[in-house]
């Protein structure tokens, strides 16, 4: 079993609470890898599927960083004050204390959904020298307009009517206030960062190696909009290969151990080529 | 106070359970410990790793630590960053099943030791969501000196895993034993009305529209159902023989909260007869205990538990140290903002009581 450190480190202002994998057991240690979460219920549902990848990684030589963002997980900061920038200089931090306790000369960021955006926009700030973005999502509009209607989904199941609409609901940020979802107060400044990140600029940018892994559920499936754009903005440089899985790797499912073999596989057979 | 202020101290730990295996989690200082003040143990859902939905566990530790209260909570074995096997059951369901029949109760009383090992000697509150809940109940009777437990929306049934399964890979038949639901499955198709993205899977073949289908049956049978009864006596008969193989009869759903019952069963619940003896055992020491349900859940635990077991008069209960409290309008994870404040309320009330108590 891969050795693996628990606790807190500063990251500027404020403390973040991190894992690391494989400092003590590594036997190459030239490359490690940042895991960047993704948000709100998500995280919590991916957190098996992440510890997961950590320990993989170790085991091949790769140290590994996992560590709750600004206001999420176990680390300093309510939800509600954390922000887009924010959480971008957390994943440097991140790279920053990787390079440092597990004497990695290189980091790849691997992002997970929204991580994805946050790594793809972290990666000249974090001097990455790669990135691997799996099931990413790159368009901040969209997204938030996703969150929103699975949110409102969720409120018709319960409550068994539609009590608010998108627009609804943006209306209310544009208007300053902070929406609940799901739990989480969801913020203005949250909002509008999300939608003003250009991810995929930044991805176009980055001259590094790239994995992007496209997560079906079957070979045939449709490409998702999100792995087009990443493809297009990638134009003929970094890999993008489909790994399928019999459920998504970010929601609760109902096999409870997700273990991600495809995805596994892949990104442990991209690292190797590093 | 909101879950981000951190003046006290919050300390990655690490402890052994019984088998060896090593559970990590975080424990929370407080600046000063109050005077008289109990230590919490606040426990995980199960599935869910120790911050729990949206970060619940978090806010309400540093809630708590924020007036002299150390907390700690953690993943149980095989969950989250603890040791252990994590299989619990290839499914879901296997894991709630674990869950409900005491899995975890070994984990608990570990860290009810670990945590006096660290803070002292003071009484402890226990609760928990969910799995924490049952989780609580069944460690309590292996833990010196508790104060009091806090169950939120104890399971009170337990799963089959197998039923569940079933029911997930025919969703139809969810549908046509909970047509209640029809109404809302329409309404979210109506919805993708609107969105190219699902006309486009509906015309390339790639949706499985089976479960719209059969609530279109449900719906058409439900308005059949309100005519058939207008029709004379010897009319009514052929032409129920006639139409019941395109339009089968529908499951009862009783109308009310009764009908959480056969909801349930249809789900593939049961009722969970250990609950009922932990908690008869616990009421037997003069165990405190507060129930608090989301309105959502609360039919299923009254028609499963609390009809039977929290029977008479509250006020008698009450003396016995028992109660029982329903958050109106909210759902199973307490998200909604009311829900949120009742939540910590009924967690600030329990850890005063204690801290009276200690202190008289």
């Amino acid at each position: 079993m891969s050795s693996e450190a628990h606790g807190f480190f500063d990251a500027g202002a404020h403390r973040l609470f991190a894992v690391m994998h494989g400092v003590e057991s590594s036997v190459r240690r030239d490359l490690g890898v940042v895991l960047v979460h993704p948000f709100m219920e998500e995280r919590q549902d991916a957190y098996p599927f992440l510890r997961s990848l950590s320990v993989a990684l170790a085991e091949r030589g790769h140290p590994s960083l996992r560590a709750d963002l600004y206001g999420c997980g176990d680390s300093a900061g309510e939800w509600s004050d954390a922000d887009i920038d924010g959480w971008v200089d957390d994943v440097a931090h991140c790279a920053a204390r990787l390079r440092e306790q597990a004497g990695v000369r290189d980091v790849v960021l691997l992002g997970l959904r929204y991580g994805a955006s946050l790594a793809a926009a972290a990666a000249a700030r974090a001097e990455a020298k790669g990135l691997a973005l799996i099931a990413p999502v790159l368009r901040g509009r969209e997204y938030v307009m996703d969150v929103l209607r699975a949110y409102i989904a969720s409120e018709m199941v319960l409550n068994k009517k539609a009590g608010v609409s998108r627009e609804g609901l943006m209306s209310r940020l544009d208007a300053g206030e902070r929406v609940n979802l799901f739990g989480y107060d969801f913020t203005p400044r949250q909002r509008d960062g999300m939608v003003s990140l250009d991810a995929l600029g930044a991805l176009a940018a980055f001259e590094g190696p790239t994995l992007v892994v496209d997560v079906a559920r079957t070979e045939t499936a449709r490409e998702p909009a999100e792995v087009a754009a990443a493809r297009a903005a990638l134009g003929d440089r970094g890999v993008v290969v489909r790994a399928v899985e019999p459920q998504p790797l970010h929601l609760e499912g109902k096999v409870h151990l997700v273990r991600a073999d495809a995805v596994r596989k892949e990104l442990l057979s991209w690292m190797e080529a590093r | 106070m909101d879950g981000g202020e951190v003046s006290a101290v919050e300390e990655a730990v690490e402890f052994q359970n019984a088998e060896g295996q090593t559970l990590r989690g975080i424990l929370h200082h407080p600046a000063v410990t109050a005077p008289g003040a109990p230590a919490v143990l606040w426990l995980s859902a199960g599935q869910k790793v120790r911050q729990g939905a949206w970060r619940m566990n978090v806010v309400i530790a540093r809630r708590l630590a924020a007036i002299g209260v150390p907390v700690l909570r953690f993943d149980y074995h095989g969950i989250g960053d603890s040791e252990g096997d994590d299989r619990h059951g290839q499914f879901v369901m296997d894991l709630y099943g674990f869950i409900q029949t005491g899995g975890f109760r070994g984990d608990v009383s570990a860290a009810a030791a670990y945590l006096r090992s660290r803070v002292g000697p003071q009484r402890l509150v226990i609760g928990g969501l969910c799995g924490g809940a049952i989780s609580a109940l069944f460690a309590s009777s292996r833990i010196d000196d508790v104060a009091s437990l806090l169950l939120v929306d104890l399971p009170v049934t337990i799963s089959s895993a197998a039923r569940q399964r079933y029911l997930e890979d025919h969703p139809e038949e969810l549908i046509r034993a909970r047509p209640g639901e029809a109404e809302t499955v329409m309404t979210l198709y109506f919805r993708r009305l609107t969105d190219p993205e699902a006309w486009r899977r509906l015309l390339s073949g790639e949706s499985n529209y089976q479960l719209l289908v059969e609530t279109l049956k449900v719906r058409a049978r439900q308005r059949l159902d309100t005519v058939l009864p207008a029709l004379p006596a010897r009319l009514r008969a052929p032409a129920e023989a006639a139409i019941a193989r395109a339009l089968p009869p529908l499951a009862v759903e009783p109308s009310g909260d009764s009908g959480a019952d056969d909801r349930a069963r249809a789900a593939g619940e049961e009722r969970n007869a250990l609950v009922a003896e932990e908690f008869r055992a616990a009421r037997r020491r003069g165990l405190r205990m507060r129930f608090l349900n989301s309105s959502a859940y609360e039919p299923t635990f009254q028609n499963f538990f609390g009809a039977a077991e929290l029977a008479g008069d509250p006020i008698q209960l009450r003396r016995q140290g028992i109660d029982h409290a329903v958050v109106p309008d909210t759902n199973h994870i307490f998200s909604i903002d009311s829900a949120r404040r009742s939540l910590f309320e009924s967690v600030d009330e329990l850890v005063r009581e204690a801290t009276a108590a200690a202190r008289r």
